[in-house]
């Protein structure tokens, strides 16, 4: 199981990497600062990854900028890798414009607890 | 001619004053007379400074008119009889150098003045309202790091120590209090989606209440529930009806003074399809002054409260096109009622 976090906040970055590495689901996780460097990360891996938890808002390239991106270079790559928009957002116009894209299988509003990240990688696992 | 000239003293909307650099006033027309409520004779024994509401004023007037022959458009307080203030944009000219005479005309710009600063205060609050949300977000997600944190903490050492969970109860519960201002902060903007159903209201008020339970027990306030026998369905947003509800029901309950504290919420069918719900307490009620100020943005007079409850209401029933009518009496009690 690999997983991608990609999140502007570096205090959440820590504790999710920590989270991943004590994880028994996951054996693979990258932690992307920016959306650019996520889209790095995908052009050069050789281990599909199964899940992205992408953040909203971020500078330069923001969470739904990453998501066409992701669309048009790599899901033909990863067709089995579904998204997931993890936002602090409670905005019902973020979570419609979220769910509009193809890719994206869920908006998550934050905090992303082990558990249910944990229940949603064992879903992708199942699926 | 001198006629017509007449008539443009005798009908003006603005005050003409004629007076002469001894300060004596020799003319005053009808708007003067009305504005100030002097009579002409007693116009004609008082000196000029005395229609301001600053003497200094007056005087530094006295000597721009009579030094300088001209004061233009320049804001001033005069004095009313009764010795209320108001202010004018005066125009004044001499117009007898001989004599030393001139003329001035005045225009009462209360209204205005009021209008310009509502809009000031309409725009601060937008402002401010502004500031707050984006605030509010960026305290966001440090605070969803705390929730992340403390469950992660939790799920591994809560079972371990009794002391260690105490803490942590004590840290999550502070946690969520934050949470829940900032959810209340964020939340306006929110607000004027509406998911409409139709909903009894006697029902949202038994919810309502329901919510506020604990906040019942501990206030020991004896909640009254004079509900109308038939239920009344409208289209409302369950979950905003429930928080403007709930806002006005623990607002009632906050205000007791007193042991024996009642709240008491009646609803009503009305009309022509309208209804009514009622929430009354009889607690501190809601002084003239603070009752101006019910709906400023962070306008509280609770110690521990934000003052955003009553905006929060406001706008919700607003979304809605519900009125919302307020009576109170210090001392008394306050009365909230919805009309539907």
């Amino acid at each position: 199981m690999n997983v991608i976090f990609i999140d502007d906040d570096e205090d959440l970055n820590f504790l999710q990497s920590r989270m991943c590495t004590r994880s028994q689901v996951i054996n693979h996780h990258y932690i992307a600062n920016n959306a650019q460097d996520a889209l790095v990360y995908l052009s050069e891996t050789q281990i599909p990854p199964d899940v992205i938890f992408v953040d909203l808002n971020m500078p330069e390239m923001n969470g739904f900028q990453f998501i066409e991106r992701f669309e048009d270079n790599f899901s033909s790559r990863f067709p089995d890798t579904q998204l997931y928009v993890l936002s602090s957002s409670v905005s019902e116009k973020d979570r419609k414009n979220s769910l509009a894209y193809l890719s994206v299988k869920d908006f998550l509003v934050k905090p992303l607890t082990q558990d249910k990240m944990e229940s949603i990688c064992l879903q992708q696992v199942n699926s | 001619m001198d006629y017509i000239y007449n008539l443009a003293f005798l009908r003006s909307h603005d005050i003409i004053l004629i007076a002469d650099c001894t300060h004596r006033i020799i003319e005053a027309n009808p708007s003067a007379i009305s504005i100030f409520g002097y009579s002409k004779e007693e116009f004609l024994r008082m000196d000029l400074s005395q229609i301001f509401s600053d003497g200094k004023q007056g005087s530094q007037f006295l000597k721009d008119i009579c030094k300088k022959d001209l004061v233009n458009l320049k804001e001033y307080e005069f004095k009313k009889k009764n010795g209320k203030a108001f202010p004018v944009l005066v125009n004044a000219d001499n117009i007898d150098p001989e004599t030393e005479t001139f003329m001035v005309v005045a225009k009462d710009v209360s209204r205005y003045k009021k209008e310009k600063e509502d809009h000031y205060t309409r725009k601060e609050m937008m402002l401010l309202g502004k500031m707050a949300q984006t605030v509010a977000h960026d305290l966001k997600n440090p605070l969803n790091n705390l929730l992340l944190g403390l469950h992660q903490f939790e799920t591994t050492f809560s079972e371990q120590n009794e002391e260690v969970s105490f803490y942590l109860n004590f840290l999550k519960k502070n946690t969520h209090r934050i949470n829940e201002l900032i959810n209340t902060l964020l939340g306006p903007s929110a607000i004027f989606r509406l998911q409409k159903e139709r909903l009894d209201l006697n029902e949202l008020v038994r919810e309502a209440t329901r919510m506020s339970q604990d906040k019942i027990q501990i206030a020991n306030v004896i909640m009254n529930l004079d509900l109308s026998d038939d239920a009344l369905f409208y289209e409302v947003d369950r979950e905003k009806m429930l928080m403007a509800l709930n806002n006005l029901i623990v607002n009632a309950i906050e205000s007791m003074t007193e042991e024996e504290g009642v709240v008491y919420i009646r609803t009503r069918q009305k009309k022509e399809g309208k209804a009514s719900i009622m929430i009354s307490d009889n607690g501190h009620g809601i002084s003239e002054s603070d009752l101006k100020n019910i709906y400023q943005p962070f306008y509280t007079t609770k110690s521990r409260g934000m003052g955003l409850g009553l905006v929060n209401t406001e706008q919700i029933l607003n979304a809605h096109e519900i009125e919302m009518e307020v009576r109170s009496e210090v001392g008394k009690g306050s009365t909230f009622t919805l009309y539907f």
